[in-house]
């Protein structure tokens, strides 16, 4: 296979792969949006297009070719969609409604049009236009598809610039700088798939990267609802965007490369991909040393933020102490423990919150050490025994305590209390909530279940708890305060452990168990 | 019969958790010791000799955990306990100061001050 036949296949791999995850991610997010369903329509029909795209190039049979080229109809409709998600995200539907409802008729008209009468859109391919196996060979209607594709692509960039330049939504003018510089990145690289159609000598290779458009627009969509997507966005369009330049240049080279051969016959072969090869290598070795670095100062950054919150929360706190040994009446005594309370629940607050947005960089490790279980639960559970005044809580350590856990203790007792912590939360007044440790001897492994007669859940919500920012509707009731994090948090932290989380309910108002697996390190702690 | 006082030296730059610290050690009849950054702390424990150090981590002049390696590395001063008490509640940091002989590692903001003062003193009780 032609070295850049195969580059423009896996760089179109990276775009389906990337087109097909992003769509799926945004309907998932919310499938009654407008906004979301019709960004997910775009990405089928792009998909579509790029599938078709990439099969159609490496087929020989100019029949079967054609066939497959058919597909490029996709055009109609991504331009389509696109209009639609922009008027829905610039809530213009209705003033455009119009407008939408002739680009839709339009685009329906000239694809059953092209699929009734094949000869006028796509013609049997032709052989070895540049590299690749087969291109499309145009039937003498395909260039209305281009207008219409151009006019459309024109009228909703005015649209999306008039907004722009007249809003007084700060917030939506920042969301619609991403859809903007995405548009033309997306078009103006996905546009080059077309020059050779039209006879003009240019090597498409960068089109491959159409899909990276997409991510800048999955960004505005979802920069609200997620509050930490903004750093993986820039990431990610870092990435997409190095790949285009490393894809780039090395099509550059290679074209050198038969330049310079022919200047120089004698010159090896290898010479000139070898180094194309150095250059890549060590700009990729550049590009991924900066990512880590930025990772590395986000990390520090959240660290420090982290110490600096609980500086004055300390002082707060101890302050409150203070005042609460000395109170001169009941009232003030109740009011300092208010305060102490709320002081402990921003301190957990910060933590939760710099664990979930650490927990997938490079820098969150584990500092893993011997422990007992015994010991472990003593620490990790100690802060509960003045909560359990109103509820029966109960540790059986069931003949487990000798047994050695190798764990970043810190972590992990986080983990277990945010399911001790829970089950307070979530069990009445005078109902019981029980730890209760067991030993797998087979698979040599420790069971922490933390059991209540709780709120429990719906079976059909078994994996849903665990995920990020989910929170069951009687949860939600129970407990306003929840931001659905710590089961998301405890899971993740209890699989980097080799180990596993699960949750079990017979229902509604049934109480739950959660099951926290981790493997025995040794029967003793080894000096 | 004599009883020899509890001889606590507190390291710690924030004066007002330094003041209820001290105030709380004095309470328990305690002799206390303070310095405010971590500059001259080596020399101090070498020159009053605490029975206990209790020692934060980020402090101006000289961090704290820099000290504990010295402070362990010395032979004059190596026996004596010291409890960082921080609100630097990182994995690694914890790791390294249970490493280089810390008795104890508290952080701040999970802690009551009588907390911190039973602590102290069951690390003595251990020595």
């Amino acid at each position: 296979m032609h070295p850049e036949l195969l580059l423009t296949n896996i760089g179109y791999g990276f775009s389906i792969l990337l087109t097909a995850s992003l769509g799926t991610f945004i309907l998932l997010k919310g499938r009654r949006k407008t906004e979301h369903v019709t960004f997910f329509l775009l990405s089928v029909v792009l998909l579509i297009y790029e599938i078709s795209h990439v099969w159609g190039i490496n087929v020989s049979d100019p029949e079967l070719s054609r066939k497959i080229f058919m597909f490029n109809t996709a055009n109609l409709f991504i331009v389509a969609f696109n209009a639609h998600w922009v008027f829905a995200m610039t809530q213009s539907l209705t003033k455009q409604r119009w407008a939408l409802g002739i680009i839709y008729a339009i685009a329906t008209g000239l694809c059953l049009g092209y699929w009734i009468w094949p000869e006028s859109f796509m013609l049997p391919s032709q052989h070895f236009v540049l590299y690749f196996e087969s291109y499309y060979n145009i039937g003498p209607l395909y260039p209305i598809m281009t207008l219409y594709f151009v006019l459309i692509i024109a009228y909703f960039m005015a649209h999306l610039f008039r907004v722009f330049f007249t809003t007084g939504n700060e917030m939506l003018k920042a969301r619609l700088k991403y859809v903007i510089g995405g548009l033309i990145w997306g078009y103006g690289v996905g546009v080059t798939a077309l020059l050779p159609l039209y006879g003009i000598d240019f090597d498409p290779i960068i089109s491959t990267l159409v899909a990276t458009y997409t991510i800048p627009f999955a960004y505005s969509i979802l920069a609200h609802n997620l509050w930490d997507l903004n750093v993986v966005a820039r990431k990610a369009l870092w990435y997409g965007l190095l790949v285009a330049f490393l894809t780039m240049l090395i099509a550059g080279v290679n074209s050198i490369n038969n330049v310079i051969l022919t200047l120089y016959p004698s010159l090896s072969l290898w010479v000139i991909p070898f180094i194309s090869a150095l250059v890549a290598v060590s700009i990729g070795t550049l590009v991924w040393n900066r990512l880590k670095f930025i990772d590395t100062l986000r990390y520090e950054l959240l660290q420090v933020m982290m110490h600096k919150f609980r500086t004055p929360l300390t002082k707060i706190r101890w302050a409150a102490d203070r005042v609460g040994k000395n109170a001169p009446d009941e009232d003030t005594a109740k009011n300092v423990a208010r305060i102490r309370q709320e002081t402990d629940m921003i301190s957990e607050l910060v933590d939760t919150l710099v664990y979930s947005s650490t927990i997938d960089t490079a820098e969150y490790h584990h500092t893993v050490a011997q422990i007992s279980v015994h010991r472990f639960l003593e620490n990790a559970l100690n802060t509960f025994k003045h909560r359990s005044v109103d509820r029966k809580f109960t540790v059986n350590e069931n003949d487990c305590g000798e047994l050695v856990l190798g764990i970043d203790e810190q972590r992990m007792s986080f983990a277990l209390q945010v399911l001790v912590d829970n089950a307070f939360k979530y069990t009445r007044e005078g109902g019981h909530i029980t730890v209760d440790i067991g030993h797998d001897a087979r698979r040599n492994q420790v069971l922490f279940k933390v059991m209540d007669d709780g709120i429990g859940f719906d079976m059909s919500e078994q994996k849903k708890i665990f995920y990020e920012f989910y929170r069951t509707k009687h949860a939600q009731h129970v407990d306003t305060e929840g931001m659905g994090l710590g089961l998301f948090l405890a899971q993740k932290i209890t699989e980097r452990h080799g180990g596993a989380l699960y949750a079990e309910s017979k229902g509604d108002g049934k109480g739950s168990v959660f099951t926290l697996v981790l493997p025995v390190k040794s029967d003793t702690i080894e000096e | 019969m004599t009883t020899t006082k509890t001889k606590v030296l507190v390291v710690e730059d924030d004066s007002f958790l330094a003041e209820v610290l001290l105030q709380k050690f004095t309470e328990c009849g305690d002799e206390v010791c303070y310095a405010p950054d971590g500059s001259g702390v080596v020399e101090r424990v070498q020159n009053e000799k605490p029975h206990v150090v209790v020692l934060d981590i980020l402090l101006p002049a000289r961090n704290g955990l820099d000290i504990l390696e010295e402070l362990k590395q010395k032979e004059d001063t190596k026996a004596v306990p010291v409890v960082v008490v921080s609100n630097v509640n990182q994995s690694e940091d914890i790791a390294r100061a249970t490493k280089l002989g810390a008795a104890k590692y508290l952080v701040k903001a999970g802690q009551n001050p009588d907390d911190i003062v039973k602590v102290v003193h069951s690390v003595l009780e251990v020595v």
